[in-house]
This record gives structure tokens, sequence and C-alpha cells, in this order.
């Protein structure tokens, strides 16, 4: 039974008197237990995506699907109480602003002991044990210490950590990291990133991890979904993406990854992908990538569908690169 | 937090001592013989005329002020005759009360109307607060007075034109809120409390009107744009009920301005007890100053303006005070 | 770069933005229509007014307006307690305070805005106290204050004048001070400087554009502040004295006979409260449209 499947999902925004539209069509499939990476520009609608999950939409969007399931249950057809209830119990989410996901007037073992009590644990003294524990289990060093102060007297790797054990109470099933990593300094991102994995090891949680840094997720993901402009471009396993890209879009986000060791020629320029992601008023005609895809052709103006390929996964795109040929990226 | 409590008593001295000094200062410049109701004008009279002797001397007549002042000498009424100390306890409860009870039920309504408007933001209920809070924003408050006393008193007769209670009533005065004092008389039990509030109800509306628009207003963007922060987003996926978010999570956070507001507003019912208490003949401060002003009557006015700037200092700090409470990261700050 | 495959949309200038903006917020257009009329009225009040705002008419007083049964047909809003056409007093009384209050806005703020901004430029050890008095001054109520500067100075129209100016120049000195010295925190101010910009050329090419807004907003809300101080004033005997049309005043005067003439009270106070609410609609239509936080 698969953890998360959504079948097309639009998310539109209401603006004046337009509905842009910032997730298109977008179906996703994931099982449980998996590592899903979704990485796409910014402004690609990745956020908007795990907002839509969760359920935490703002109130000038609109969202329709065909069906949204999170472990068995269809989204769609609960009220929002029924839906927040649910939600609360199957998923967590942890966001960019390590700060931002802790209430700034209260001091971190009130804002844990309460998330505790709603999961049924009472008592102070058992509390502030499983506090330490969970705190211990991300590896903050003082736990006692760190649970006397406020959000604002910790670094920000300190705050994603208690954002991360915070999120693992009550053992969810989804746990959806939205760029957990991107305003923390490099050396701290690559141990928050194996926190994040481990838990998902000792706890049998899927996690769902966006980003816009695709080298991020080469070791730590089972598949990858690509996202242009709120339209799933490409979603296989990360094995197949990382060695046969087939969408124009992933091959360009590969090569624009600057590798060490890889010969360049002196004075060359680094290779990127021309042009700018649309507007969400002035979206092209067709395929979303079209006017910047040096692989366009005239067939890409009626939008593609998200079609499967043999023992790669899914792409939406006419003219796949590598129809069935066995090319080896260099 | 007890640090920070005696910083601000430090505070509430310091600014204290500076209001009476320049108080002073303007008083000697502006109306030098009309100081000579707290200081002998001959009292500190030297034929040295050394510069260093100058200056002590100011300081020594400034001392004597100061003195006067905090220990309630602050002279006699002009026309009256009356001690300035007595007429301040006789006058000031009766303002004090009609500024509790305006203030408490402002905030409250306001902190509830906002929070409503903020919650459906874009609706209905929305819309009709804003629209309500603007009205009751650009009233001219003699107007509205006016306004509601030929309304309710005169064409339905429901409301009392004037005066705290009504003619018939005696009540000793024990605390000076007659809230409370009709309360403990004896005599005439509760319609003596009917009356009180009765009279104090056209007073109320019209004096909280414009801060009831300012709160809700401020507490509405306040709490919209704290709403909208990711700490709540999480707080309603981790599963915390609604009603705790409101108002324990977003509230606390959204506090600070609706504080910086609530202390305008107190400016403001200030103001706005002068012109109701002339019109209501709420025998109050407000009243009080504002005849000794048509009167000329110098010492009434310095006593009035000198309390009610101490007043206004207390509250300041006080709110200052609450403020760092709610808000931690404030404490830190350096004074 | 690559070809442009779209033709941009054609992008306004930031004013041109702010107006189509505004146009959109059909509630402050409306607002600034009726505060137009009103100016137009209040300038071109002899021409309007049916009569001098100072004749009394014999036997002639107390008559309601002219859709009343004993109304007079002369008197559009009937005449107050000595005959006097009410209408007439109104035109005139809001020339008298939209002329006053301008007057009371612009000498403020010119000299507000530029302590201030001399304030925020110097580094000198007056900084300090002077935004401790201000701040203090700006805490104490302002009505108390125009109230107490009459009583020292004296009553009448000029001397409110005086007063409601004092009363709004700090105001405008720590909102300006403030809003130029969070200007200097940004980089492009230094990177000006290092460009060779001395204070006035920073001052006037780079900070001034980014603070209008609000000193644009602190403007009219101040112009709305100055219409009614003025008129609480009046009110109160303080500030225009009989037979100045002044609203505040004429209101006081008609306090009296409230229930006899009870339009005498409410048209004045309409009048004030229409001119009061369009300007503060305009306030917070000019606030959405520059983006200004919602502080009071």
């Amino acid at each position: 039974m698969s953890l998360l499947h959504i079948e097309n999902l639009n998310v539109s925004l209401k603006v004046q008197n337009n509905d842009l539209l910032i997730l298109e069509q977008f179906s996703l499939r994931m099982a449980e237990n998996e590592r899903l990476g979704l990485v796409g520009e910014s402004g690609s609608g990745k956020s908007t995506l795990a907002l839509a999950i969760m359920g935490l939409l703002s109130s000038n969007m609109k969202l329709t699907a065909d069906y949204m399931n999170l472990d068995g249950e269809d989204l769609m057809k609960m009220s929002v109480e029924d839906r927040r209830c649910y939600i609360s119990t199957k998923a967590s989410i942890i966001f960019q602003d390590p700060l931002a996901s802790l209430n700034p007037c209260f001091k971190i073992s009130q804002q844990v002991n309460e998330i505790l009590s709603l999961h049924a644990i009472r008592g102070k003294k058992l509390k502030h044990q499983t506090s330490v524990e969970l705190l211990d289990a991300v590896a903050i060093r003082h736990p006692e210490n760190v649970l006397k102060m406020y959000p604002y007297q910790l670094s920000g790797g300190m705050n994603q950590r208690v954002a991360i054990a915070i999120a693992m109470i009550g053992n969810p099933k989804l746990l959806i990291a939205d760029e957990p990593t991107t305003s923390l300094d490099v050396t701290i991102q690559s141990q928050i990133l194996k926190l994040l994995f481990e838990q998902k090891r000792s706890s049998q949680t899927g996690i769902i991890l966006i980003t816009h840094d695709f080298p991020l997720l080469a070791e730590s993901t089972d598949k990858i979904g690509v996202i242009y402009s709120g339209q799933m471009m490409e979603h296989a396993s990360t094995k197949n993406i990382l060695k046969h890209p087939h969408h124009p879009y992933s091959r360009a986000l590969l090569d624009s990854i600057p590798r060490m060791g890889q010969r360049h020629n002196k004075g060359s320029r680094l290779y990127s992908l021309g042009g700018q992601i649309p507007s969400l008023e002035n979206t092209p005609v067709g395929c979303r990538l079209g006017p910047r895809c040096n692989k366009a052709v005239k067939q890409c103006v009626k939008p593609p569908q998200l079609t499967s390929i043999e023992n790669h996964g899914k792409v939406r795109c006419h003219s796949p690169l590598y129809k069935n040929k066995e090319l080896s990226r260099s | 937090m007890f640090r920070i409590f005696i910083r601000q008593i430090l505070n509430l001295t310091s600014s204290f001592f500076l209001l009476c000094f320049f108080t002073f200062i303007l008083c000697d410049y502006f109306f030098p013989e009309g100081l000579s109701f707290i200081i002998p004008i001959d009292s500190f009279n030297s034929s040295e005329t050394g510069f260093l002797s100058q200056i002590i001397l100011y300081f020594s007549r400034f001392f004597e002020y100061l003195s006067n002042v905090l220990t309630g000498r602050l002279g006699y009424s002009i026309s009256r005759g009356i001690s300035i100390s007595d007429e301040i306890i006789h006058y000031l409860p009766a303002s004090m009360e009609l500024a509790f009870v305006t203030l408490a039920l402002s905030l409250t309504f306001g902190l509830w109307l906002g929070t409503i408007a903020a919650k459906c933001k874009d609706k209905w209920q929305d819309k009709l607060i804003l629209s309500v809070t603007l009205i009751g924003y650009s009233l001219p408050i003699f107007w509205w007075a006016m306004l509601l006393v030929l309304f309710f008193s005169m064409w339905l007769g429901i409301t009392p034109v004037a005066s705290r209670i009504g003619f018939e009533y005696d009540i000793d005065v024990v605390t000076g809120f007659l809230l409370f004092d009709s309360l403990l008389s004896p005599r005439y039990g509760f319609d003596a409390f009917i009356s009180v509030i009765h009279h104090m109800i056209l007073p109320v509306i019209v004096l909280g009107t414009i801060p009831l628009a300012a709160i809700t207003r401020v507490t509405r963007s306040s709490m919209i744009k704290t709403l909208s922060e990711d700490y709540i987003n999480n707080a309603i996926v981790r599963g915390i009920p609604t009603l705790s978010i409101t108002w324990k999570h977003a509230l606390r956070n959204a506090f600070e301005p609706i504080l910086t507001s609530l202390s305008l507003q107190i400016s403001s019912i200030i103001t706005g007890a002068i012109i109701t208490e002339s019109i209501f003949a709420w025998p109050g401060a407000g009243k009080w100053l504002l005849e000794a002003v048509y009167r000329r009557d110098f010492p009434v006015i310095h006593g009035g303006l000198l309390i009610t700037a101490g007043i206004v200092i207390f509250i300041y700090i006080t709110l200052d005070y609450i403020s760092m409470w709610l808000n931690p990261k404030l404490r830190d700050r350096s004074s | 770069m690559s070809t442009n495959f779209y033709i941009q949309a054609q992008i306004p200038s930031v004013y041109q933005k702010w107006w189509l903006d505004f146009k959109t917020n059909k509630l402050a257009l409306n607002a600034l229509v009726i505060f137009i009329t009103i100016l137009l009225i209040a300038i071109f009040a002899n021409i309007i007014a049916p009569f001098d705002p100072t004749t009394q008419f014999e036997n002639a007083a107390h008559r309601p307006p002219f859709w009343y049964n004993n109304g007079d047909g002369r008197f559009l809003l009937g005449t107050d307690d000595l005959g006097r056409d009410l209408f007439s007093r109104l035109v005139y009384g809001a020339r008298l305070s939209l002329s006053l209050a301008s007057l009371v806005v612009i000498v403020s703020s010119i000299i507000g805005i530029s302590f201030g901004a001399f304030l925020a430029f110097s580094a000198s050890w007056v900084d300090t106290p002077i935004m401790k008095i201000m701040s203090f001054i700006l805490s104490l109520p302002s009505l108390l204050l125009a109230i107490v500067i009459v009583a020292i100075i004296g009553p009448g129209l000029p001397n409110a004048i005086y007063a409601v100016m004092l009363v709004l120049i700090p105001h405008f000195l720590i909102s300006t001070r403030s809003a130029i010295k969070l200007e200097l925190k940004n980089e492009y101010t230094t990177a000006m400087c290092l460009d060779g910009a001395n204070q006035f050329q920073l001052l006037f090419y780079a900070i001034l554009p980014n603070i209008l807004p609000s000193l644009v907003l602190q403007m009219v809300v101040a112009f709305s502040t100055a219409i009614l101080e003025i008129a609480a004033l009046g009110f109160l005997g303080l500030g225009a004295q009989a037979p100045y049309p002044e609203w505040g005043t004429i209101l006081s005067e008609s306090y009296d006979y409230l229930v006899f003439a009870p339009w005498s009270v409410a048209v004045p106070g309409l009048a004030i409260f229409f001119t009061i609410l369009s300007i503060n609609l305009v306030a917070e239509g000019l606030r959405d449209v520059m983006n200004i936080e919602k502080h009071r």
C-alpha cells in the first residue's frame, strides 16, 4: 500500500481577477519507507506541494485533486478538522527557517511538553525524561540545558535539530523536509541530513526531501522527482536519473553542477540553462520548458503528459533523451 | 525578571525626576511668580552674584520645589483656595474609575473583535469589523457624545444625562471609586450600584469608542501577521487545538504592537476624558483641569499637568515591563 | 542571452503603479472624491454660500432645515440661535478648517522633518536628550498638551494654531529620524557615500525617495488630526472664538439647544465626521498601496 498517492493535484492562487496555477496536474506515488527527493528551481512550486500535502495552504489558494491519499485515507473526502487531526498523527514537516518552526515566546521544554501531551505522554517526570531522550536522539549534547532555553538563544543548527526531534514525536509515517539545510552552514548541512535519514531508518518513516540542490540527493534518496514550473517533469529512481536523465531539464540540472577533476577548458564558461522560469501569468503554451529547451521540436506546443518509460520511471516530455539508446554519461 | 523589575523602578524614578526638573525649569522661565505657591519667592535671595553660587541657588530652589511636590504640597488653587493635593485626591478617583472601566472594556472587546477579524480575513465579519472601526476611529468625540445623549437620554430616556450617580443617593467616600463605595454603603443596597453603572454607560461608550477601534485594528493586523508565521503552521500540523493556537501561541507573539498601541490609547483616553467629563458633568480631574484653564488658575494647571505626566510615565513603564515579560527576546535589550 | 519569446508586459513606474492600485480600491477612491468635493467647497466658499456667515437674520432664529414643515426655503440647513444661516457657516467653516489644518501640517512637517533629518545625520550629543524629550512629549496626550499651551499663552484662534503646530512637530521629528536612521543602515547608502555623495545628496537622492511614502502618509494622518484638534479646541472654547464659523465652535454654541434644535448639532458634526472619515479612508488606501505597516 502506498504511503502517499496524489493524482492530478492542482493548486491555484487567486490574484485580483486571475487564477494562477501554481501546481498543475501533479501526480505522485510514494511507497512506505521510501526516501523521495524533490528538486527544482526557486519558484517551481515545491514548497507549495509540501504545504498542500500537509493542509497548510493559505485561504487564497484553491486545491483540487482527483485523489490525495495519505496512508490509505483520502484527504479530499475529509472535513477540515478531521483532515488536520489525521495529518497531525501521520505526517510531520520541517521548514527551511529553523527559527520559524519554534515559537519564540516559549522555552524549548514547554514546546516539547505540549506536543508530548498531545501524544498522551503525561506526568512531569515522564515528559522530562522523554524530552531528554528525544533531544539526545538528534545529537544535542546537553539536552537538559537546551530544554531550559528559548529558541533565539540557540544556533540555527540546534534549532533545526529540535525541530526534527519534535517532528519525530509520535513516529509519523511521513516526514517532509522543506529545504531543511538551505539556511545552515555547509558543515552542519551534512550532519542534519545524516540525522534525518537516520531517523528514518530507526522508525520506518517515509521522507520527502525538498531542495534545489541536486548533489544533496545523490547519496540519500531512493527516488528523485524533478519539478519545473509547477509540474513534475521526471520521476525515477535516483540511480536512473543520475546515470541517464531522460528529461532535458534534469539533464541541464545535472550538467550545471561543477565537478571537481572534470576537465574544463581553461577560460570556458560553466554550463547553465539559458532563460528564466516563466512567470505564472505568462506560462508558455504547451511544454513549460519549451522556450528554454534546446531539444524542442514542433510537437512541444502541445502539453506533454507524464508517461512511464520502461526500466526508468515517468517522464513528461515529447522527445526524451535516450530513446532506447544506452548512452553512458561522460 | 527581578533584575528587569529593578531596572524599571530605576527608570521610573529617574523619569519622574527629570519630569520635575523640566517642569521646574519651564515654570521658572515662563511663570516665576507662579511658583511662589510652592517656594516662597524671597527665601533664596542672595546678594552673591558669582556663577557657582547662582547655580547652587538654582538647585536649592529646585530641591525645595521637589521636596514640596513629592510630599504633596502643591500649593493652593487661586480661585477656590483649596489645597491642590486635596482637590486631586477628590477628583482623580472619578477619572480613574472611568478610565479603568473604559480601558478594561475596550481592551477586552478589542482583542476579541480583532482576533475574529484576523481569523475571518476578507470574509464578511472582517469587512464589517473594519468598517465599523474605521467609522469609530473617525468620530469626533464631542459630537458622538452629543448624539448619544440626544438619542438615548433625551429621546429614549433610558440613560441619565449627567453625574456619576443619582441625586438621591448620598454615598460615603471610602475608596473614591463609586463602584466599590456604592456596594460598601449599608444604606442603599444594590440600587446605588445599579445607579452607578447606569450613569457610567454613556460616558464609557463615548470614551471607549476610539480606543476600541484602534485596539481592534492593531490586533487584527498583528494577528494576521503572526498567524501567517511558520511556527503557527507548525503548531497546526503538530495537532495543537485551534483555540490554544489562537489565544496562547499567536497572541503572545502578536502582543507587542498591541501594547504599543495601548499606550497611545491611554493618552487618547486621558484626552477624551477631558471632553467626556465636561459633557457629562462627570466630576473628574479632566473637568477640573479644564475649568482651571478657563480661569487661568495656574497652580491647578501645574498640579494637574504634573500628576497627569506622572501617571503617563508610570503607565508606560508598566507596559514596557509587561511587554518584556511576554516576549523574552526583549529582555536582553540594553536600556 | 537567449532570444525573448514573449513581449514583456508594460511595467509602470512606482508612482503610476500606486495610482493604478489606488484606483482599484473603490472605497478609497470614493473617499478621495468626497474630500476633493469638500476642498472645492472650501475654496469656492464665497460662490457657494448663499449668505455671509455672520449675518444675523431677525425673526429667523432656530429655523429647521428646509425639509421640515416650518423650515424656511432660504436657509438650506436651518439657522442657529442668532439667526445665522447654518449652511453658509458650515461652508465658510470648511474653508477655515481646511486652510488652517493645511497651514499647521505644512509648517509642522517642514520643521519636524528638517530637524529629524538633521538629528539623524548628526552624530552629536544633542541627539539623545532631544530624543528623550520628544518621546516624552509624544507620550503625553496631544490635546492635553494643546490645552496647556493655550492655557499658558491664552485662548484664541492664532494661539490654538500655534498649539496644534507645536504638538504635531515631535511626531514628524521622531518618525523622520527613525526612518532615516533605518535607511542609513542599508548598504545602498554606504555605497552612495563611497561613490562620493555628500550628506545632502545622500538625503535628497537616496533616502528621501525611500521614506517619502511614510512621510506622505504621516502628513495625511496629521491633517485629519489637525482638523480634529482645531475643532476640539474650538468646542472647548479655547480655539476659535465666536463669531468665527469654525465647526467646533459652532458645535459648542449649538450644544445648549441640543433638544430644541437637534439639527444644529447633527449637521456641523456630520461635516467634521465626513471630512475626517474621507481623509482616513484615503490614508487607508494609501497605506495599502504603499505597503506600509499598520502601526497606529
